[in-house]
């Protein structure tokens, strides 16, 4: 290649990859202001930006996760499934994105979604079937999650396991009524929950105590009634079940960090630029539902702030290792210009400097954590105030009324940043509702 | 360092290609991803048609009752991991119980609001000839129900997929199940480790 030719695309290559960290910064801040604006204001401003192929993974969980929380399960579903098939094709590794990591930076890899990412996918994507009144579809979901959840599994790790997916895939069968399969689900759920020293939500303690009592799994229901000091509360035949799943928060985004290394080859110290997460800001809040006078509050089930992190520690190792090999050849490209002409190898050290840039995205537009709720209520009528705990400020007051026929088993999704509430309904005939509210 | 040169280059130059047509037998098979597809609807419609026509449940129904069975479709569950479409080998079924002559289906439940919408309308509109009454619908003898269910195992990028259809057809007269399909299907799937 001629030296003026490769002089022009080096020079050219920052202003390439400066656009792209732009798009990525908008993103970014779009995500980071989620929680404090309207969700339909952030899905257009996010609609108007045209993502490089390579980020179109995670420009659609963003969309159909946005689409999701303000009521556009059908929209939000064709976004996410067209995600995941990405997804899926892109686990294969790539040898030309591979090549561009290893040369420019790790901006050049097609996003492929994180561990937890790709099975919050699933989930995401069973909540929006069933809202949809399709629990067949979720039931879907809930296996293909189960499906990657196994093909990320090691044995002393617990990287793609994620509690909530398989409270969910509990849900999905308990509404199915295949009751064994979700005794399975939530026994995994508490498996998960204790191995991350997270302490178990209520409504999963009565779930494990009634469902091991109802199915004859007498051990189980001893263990669980020692265990937790509560007993099967009986579900009087005039009341519905209610289950509540709340997203609270705007996960955090990465961030770019340089950290300065000695290369002892190069008799110089060299700066890479590496994904990190800031220190969580993020303080819990539950949702407290009041119902008849009865005040009922979530319990967290995911701490997603903290898979994120564990998520991006899994992958640290490897992509410190190339970025330390890219910053080597790239510093060796720079004194081989500057031996051949001083000005030329100046220009190239600032367009060295001016490609390394950290890969920060993710699917940033994920909740910070999901709570559980579950409760019964007597049928009736019952308007929706709802409001925020811990001092935060009061949610939008509903107009809205649940109805609550008795036998009725209503799943109650809340995604706190569009102060909305989607119901499902599975009516004790077994003939199943929806009711948006 | 002129590798370096046409390493940059190639890692940049991701070119599209234009796509691509090519027009084939339905019958061919081809598998794209590893997921249910045309070929496992068609093998399983092919089994399900041969078993259901070879059984005794047609010959026993018109000897007692002196006519062709009706059959109504109901629910066809999918029970798998995959979002798969089981509306394409149960309309293979009906065409093939039909064309038979053995056979009649009459509306699904789904089905059935429309027409009767348009019985309604042509109560109204049509002439007292053509017009068709209330209250006349075939009853169905029979109901034909199913699931498919799936058993995937895996490890790392390979899976094993084992699929299983289960079609009942289910006496509405006294709830006795008349004739059981089945059709196993078994892939291993390997995803590719690298790409382009």
């Amino acid at each position: 290649m001629p030296l003026k030719a490769k002089r022009i695309l080096f020079f050219l290559l920052p202003f390439f990859l400066q656009a792209c960290a732009i798009q990525q910064g908008k993103i970014n801040s779009l995500a980071e202001g989620l929680e404090h604006s309207s969700s339909e204001a952030t899905l257009a401003a996010l609609q108007e930006i045209a993502p490089p192929d390579r980020d179109r993974a995670q420009y659609l969980l963003n969309i159909g996760l946005l689409k999701s929380i303000t009521g556009d399960f059908s929209g939000a579903t064709k976004d996410l499934q067209a995600a995941k098939e990405l997804i899926n094709t892109l686990q294969a590794a790539s040898v030309s994105e591979g090549i561009g990591a290893a040369t420019i930076n790790e901006t050049l890899r097609s996003y492929d979604g994180g561990a937890s990412e790709r099975v919050l996918l699933h989930e995401l994507m069973s909540i929006n079937y069933l809202m949809l009144n399709d629990l067949d579809a979720a039931r879907v979901e809930v296996l293909q999650a189960s499906v990657v959840m196994a093909e990320l599994a090691s044995a002393d790790k617990l990287i793609g396991q994620l509690a909530s997916s398989h409270y969910i895939a509990g849900l999905v069968y308990e509404l199915g009524g295949e009751l064994d399969n979700a005794m399975i689900s939530y026994r995994k759920t508490e498996k998960i929950m204790t191995a991350r020293s997270i302490p178990l939500p209520i409504a999963l303690k009565h779930s494990l105590l009634s469902l091991s009592q109802y199915l004859g799994l007498d051990a189980d229901y001893e263990k669980y009634n020692k265990q937790f000091g509560l007993s099967v509360k009986t579900l009087s035949p005039d009341a519905a079940e209610i289950i509540v799943i709340y997203w609270d928060g705007v996960v955090s985004s990465k961030k770019e960090k340089s950290l300065s290394v000695w290369v002892p080859s190069l008799d110089q110290v060299v700066s890479l630029a590496l994904p990190s997460y800031p220190q969580s800001n993020y303080v819990k809040k539950s949702l407290s539902l009041n119902f008849g006078g009865q005040h009922y509050l979530t319990a967290t089930l995911e701490d997603i702030e903290t898979l994120m992190r564990e998520d991006l520690d899994d992958e640290s190792a490897l992509t410190y290792s190339i970025a330390l090999a890219r910053m080597i050849a790239k510093v060796e490209m720079v004194q081989s210009a500057g031996q051949q002409n001083g000005s030329l190898g100046l220009l190239m050290n600032i367009a060295t400097l001016l490609t390394e840039s950290a890969d920060i995205r993710s699917w940033n537009m994920l909740p910070s954590s999901i709570q559980i709720a579950r409760f019964t209520l007597p049928q009736g009528q019952y308007p929706l105030p709802l409001a925020y705990s811990s001092g935060s400020t009061q949610m939008e007051e509903k107009k809205a009324e649940l109805t609550v026929n008795a036998g009725d088993k209503i799943v109650l999704f809340v995604p706190a940043v569009s102060h909305r509430i989607f119901s499902y309904t599975l009516s004790s005939g077994r003939k199943f509702n929806k009711n948006k509210i | 360092m002129r590798i370096y040169w046409v390493i940059i280059l190639a890692s940049l130059l991701m070119a599209g290609c234009g796509t691509q047509v090519t027009r084939m037998d339905v019958n061919e098979t081809i598998d794209l991803s590893g997921n249910w597809n045309d070929t496992d609807s068609r093998l399983v419609a092919e089994e399900m048609i041969t078993d259901v026509l070879s059984r005794p449940w047609i010959s026993n129904f018109v000897s007692k009752k002196g006519h062709a069975p009706a059959v109504i479709v109901g629910s066809v569950r999918n029970l798998s991991h995959e979002h798969i479409n089981v509306k394409t080998f149960v309309a293979d079924m009906e065409r093939a119980l039909i064309n038979s002559g053995q056979v009649e289906f009459v509306a699904s439940s789904s089905e059935r609001g429309e027409i009767r919408e348009e019985r309604k309308d042509q109560d109204l509109n049509a002439s007292e000839k053509t017009r068709n009454e209330a209250g006349q619908e075939m009853g169905a003898d029979f109901m034909l129900k199913g699931q498919i269910n799936t058993i995937v195992d895996v490890d790392g990028k390979e899976q094993v997929r084992y699929y299983q259809v289960d079609l009942t057809l289910i006496s509405m007269a006294d709830n006795r199940k008349v004739w059981l399909g089945q059709k196993k299907i078994k892939k291993l799937v390997e995803n590719a480790k690298v790409r382009y």
